[in-house]
């Protein structure tokens, strides 16, 4: 039970979502609001934001698995470099079905900053041919 | 003291040492495929009757949004060819000569050695619930013409007649996006080759056709020449047009990025190939590359 939406961008190369996650406590479901956040900002997009395509291009990966270095995104730490504020929001409204602790989390991510360092570690081409 | 003397000098040679080393270090590091730059140059939108110089010094807003526009492309670490400067010096080169406005743009097309133009245009809109600015960008390959990007963003409506600042706020929210998509193109140029256009054609005086046999090959040049194009295409695209005793038109055809050595491949290098593949058959050609279109005459 987890979504992650487009909230705004106020700020040239940030994007602010509000992601949610779920985990055996409040911490954990914090934790799992930010690595969804990612996940999705790499792999799917963010609907409704400028960076609606997703950062990975799957047509320049490896040709199974993916690229060593998004393993970190796996996990919070890996994550919070990229992070310029996280906000709880205190009464969100629990889905229906939600299982354990769940959180509700505004997240503003420095994409220009992530993007920088996926070019850097060649998990995604630089700008041009 | 002195026996410490050569250990110093030593350690000195070792300190001014070190950083040359760091900065080769840091040489090695440079990723080996960096990509191919194309050059690119952001003009303002100008109608066929107008001059494109004049209508970006006289509009404010648009020269916000085309600074707007080359920040994007500064904030990804790429450079964009200045519309301006590159005006001026063809106007010192040869420009001035003509008389004709809308024949500079072509010149400038030709003449800019910009491989793609992204053409900016601003439009003032004011409501009874205030007021705006719309900015459209258009990306396309100057030599194919072919379309790359196409966003339109609109600022926020306010109460003000600051429509530079709207202007702005219009860029700001569609700039990731306009590059994202160009990007996209870029990629696909990648992975399926870069476009090009191909027209062979025969010189008036010549005796030879497109269904004429040649020699030793017992099948007829056009056929020839469609198998010579399935081999040397990247990735064997090409989608021929037409074709006829005279002529054969291919509109499309793909080049590869880069060479074997990783040396950008022009299309001058394909029609040189060409050429020399019509040699190997006993005939004669010209040709003449202007961008992505290639044209060639058998004599």
């Amino acid at each position: 039970m987890t979504s992650v939406q487009f909230d705004r961008e106020d700020a040239a190369g940030t994007l602010t979502v509000m992601a949610s996650g779920t985990g055996r406590n409040g911490r954990q479901a914090v934790d799992a609001a930010c690595v969804n956040a990612f996940r999705a900002l790499l792999y799917d997009g963010i609907p409704g934001s400028q960076y609606h395509l997703p950062l990975i291009n799957r047509a320049f990966g490896p040709t199974s698995g993916r690229h060593p270095y998004l393993e970190r995104f796996d996990t919070p730490a890996g994550c919070k470099p990229f992070l310029t504020s996280s906000e709880r929001i205190r009464r969100a409204v629990r889905p229906p079905g939600a299982k354990g602790a769940y959180a509700l989390v505004r997240l503003r991510i420095h994409v220009a900053a992530l993007r920088r360092e996926l070019e850097h570690q060649q998990v995604i081409r630089s700008f041009g041919l | 003291m002195k026996a410490y003397q050569p250990f110093a000098i030593l350690a000195s040679l070792l300190v001014l040492w070190q950083p040359v080393r760091t900065d080769a270090q840091e040489m090695e590091e440079v990723p080996a495929s960096r990509p191919l730059q194309p050059s690119i140059m952001v003009v303002p939108f100008a109608r066929a009757d107008q001059d494109m110089r004049t209508v970006l010094e006289q509009d404010e807003v648009l020269r916000v949004a085309v600074t707007k526009v080359k920040e994007a492309f500064d904030r990804r670490g790429f450079s964009t060819v200045d519309f301006r400067a590159r005006v001026r010096q063809l106007q010192t080169d040869k420009a001035m000569e003509m008389e004709n406005q809308s024949s500079l743009k072509q010149e400038l097309i030709e003449l800019s050695g910009a491989d793609i133009w992204v053409e900016t245009e601003a439009n003032i809109a004011r409501s009874s619930s205030g007021n705006g600015v719309t900015v459209l960008l258009t990306a396309f390959d100057a030599h194919s013409g072919l379309s790359l990007a196409n966003k339109v963003g609109n600022s926020p409506r306010f109460y003000t007649e600051q429509f530079e600042k709207l202007a702005e706020k219009a860029v700001e929210g569609m700039a990731e996006d306009f590059l994202n998509t160009l990007q996209l193109k870029f990629d696909d140029m990648v992975l399926n080759g870069r476009p090009a256009a191909l027209n062979i054609t025969f010189a008036e005086q010549s005796d030879l056709d497109m269904d004429s046999f040649v020699a030793g090959q017992d099948r007829m040049l056009s056929e020839i020449l469609e198998e010579w194009l399935a081999e040397h295409c990247f990735k064997g695209y090409y989608h021929i047009q037409g074709v006829t005793a005279t002529k054969l038109l291919v509109d499309e055809l793909r080049l590869p990025r880069s060479d074997e050595q990783g040396r950008p491949y022009r299309p001058t290098r394909f029609a040189a190939e060409l050429r020399n593949f019509l040699r190997s058959l006993g005939l004669e050609s010209t040709r003449d590359v202007q961008g992505g279109r290639i044209f060639i005459t058998i004599q």
